[in-house]
């Protein structure tokens, strides 16, 4: 009777752990992503409350060559601009976070990630003279407008860019593994199976 | 309360190592074997707490229950913390590997100086056993706090701000543990009360 009260109270303890939103616990993490030549970066505890005033740093990942460093605000967001020489020699970038309570976390933002696959072919160039003019005989009207392909393709990038932004945010977020139940059970599979394992030996020994 | 990987000192993290090392061969010399799975309930308890997130005051903490395996385990709880804390950095990215040692010396030695304070007084019935638990709950967040500040101030003193700031956060959560504590010490007083006898001394 007394045991079977035991069960059940540690059951719906476990049900209310497992059911319980905010039950995420004291881990600093850090994400980054590329908007529109800044590097944003968002700061989170593992409660999923923003890390304030953290101490957030750029390094290159090769050689740990501090890039820039800076404090997150009262969002626990840090942007900050590509860095001309990691742009130049295509840097794999490594952002840490340290909220200085012992918290630490991490982020590598390869170059391809916020640079783009290949090397920056396109420089923006102004308007060339010897874009394609309106024929003579054509009747210009005011609110005709000759694009050449290098503006189409910049306009494409830039409504791209806008459009990308939010989902290269929520892409990054995610990306953070949360503990799941699998998780729980499974840490909970290992204790058992670490006092089956005493209690195997214990049984050994006894004559 | 789960120091990150690259935060502290080598001599602080050997430092830590050390006394987690001394400790759980201790603990495990005292272990009764006899009482294998009441410790290793103890333990997934332990491991779940820190999923119970408190969002009381300025920062954000979890449970520990190192007073409860204080109390109720005594040396026992070194090993008994060592396990939890490793099986949440594999399952929860809590920590780390170099830092085990430190992390479950933060946590476990507050819960046995607890266990040598309050273990006469828990040893009695009624009140008495009760100001035990809570006291234990308390003092044992208030040390483990006081010790994880003292390591960051000794690996850079620059982190006295943040080291005053820690204990402030976990004030909340010493109440909170120290309720706690209590209230699981006289539940299990009621309904399994040859829990509360692990005796490890």
């Amino acid at each position: 009777m007394k045991r079977s009260t035991l069960v059940k109270a540690v059951l719906v303890t476990l049900f209310v752990l497992l059911n319980c939103p905010t039950s995420q616990a004291h881990k600093i993490r850090i994400f980054a992503w590329e908007e529109s030549g800044t590097i944003k970066t968002e700061t989170k505890f593992g409660s999923g409350r923003s890390g304030i005033n953290a101490v957030v740093t750029v390094t290159n990942r090769e050689n740990n060559e501090v890039l820039l460093s800076g404090k997150t605000d009262d969002k626990g967001a840090f942007s900050f601009p590509i860095p001309e020489t990691a742009k130049a020699n295509r840097y794999n970038l490594n952002i840490v976070v340290n909220s200085g309570d012992g918290h630490k976390g991490s982020w590598f933002l390869d170059a391809a990630d916020y640079l783009g696959t290949g090397p920056d072919t396109t420089p923006p160039a102004p308007l060339s003279p010897d874009t394609p003019k309106i024929s003579d005989n054509q009747q210009p009207s005011s609110s005709t407008y000759v694009i050449n392909d290098q503006q189409l393709s910049r306009l494409i990038e830039s409504a791209l860019e806008k459009k990308l932004a939010p989902i290269k945010r929520s892409l990054a977020e995610q990306q953070e593994k949360k503990p799941t139940f699998q998780d729980i059970l499974g840490g909970i599979g290992y204790i058992l199976g670490l006092a089956g394992i005493a209690a195997y030996f214990k049984s050994k020994t006894k004559p | 309360m789960h120091i990150s990987e690259g935060v502290l000192s080598p001599s602080i993290l050997a430092t830590g190592g050390a006394v987690a090392f001394a400790g759980t061969a201790i603990g495990l010399k005292k272990l009764d074997y006899d009482k294998v799975m009441n410790v290793s309930l103890l333990t997934a308890t332990f491991f779940v707490a820190s999923l119970i997130h408190v969002p009381i005051g300025p920062g954000s903490v979890h449970l520990i229950l190192g007073g409860l395996m204080g109390i109720l385990l005594g040396w026992s709880c070194f090993p008994v913390i060592l396990v939890a804390l490793f099986l949440q950095m594999i399952f929860f990215q809590y920590g780390g590997l170099i830092v085990l040692g430190a992390n479950t010396t933060i946590m476990a030695l507050p819960a046995v100086i607890c266990f040598y304070l309050f273990r006469p007084w828990f040893e009695k019935n009624g009140k008495k056993r009760q100001v035990a638990a809570f006291s234990c709950g308390f003092l044992s967040v208030l040390l483990s706090s006081l010790l994880m500040s003292l390591a960051l101030f000794s690996t850079d003193s620059g982190f006295l701000h943040a080291s005053l700031l820690i204990i402030g956060a976990q004030i909340p959560l010493m109440f909170i543990e120290g309720i706690i504590t209590m209230f699981a010490v006289s539940f299990l007083a009621k309904v399994q009360p040859e829990f509360l006898q692990i005796k490890v001394l």
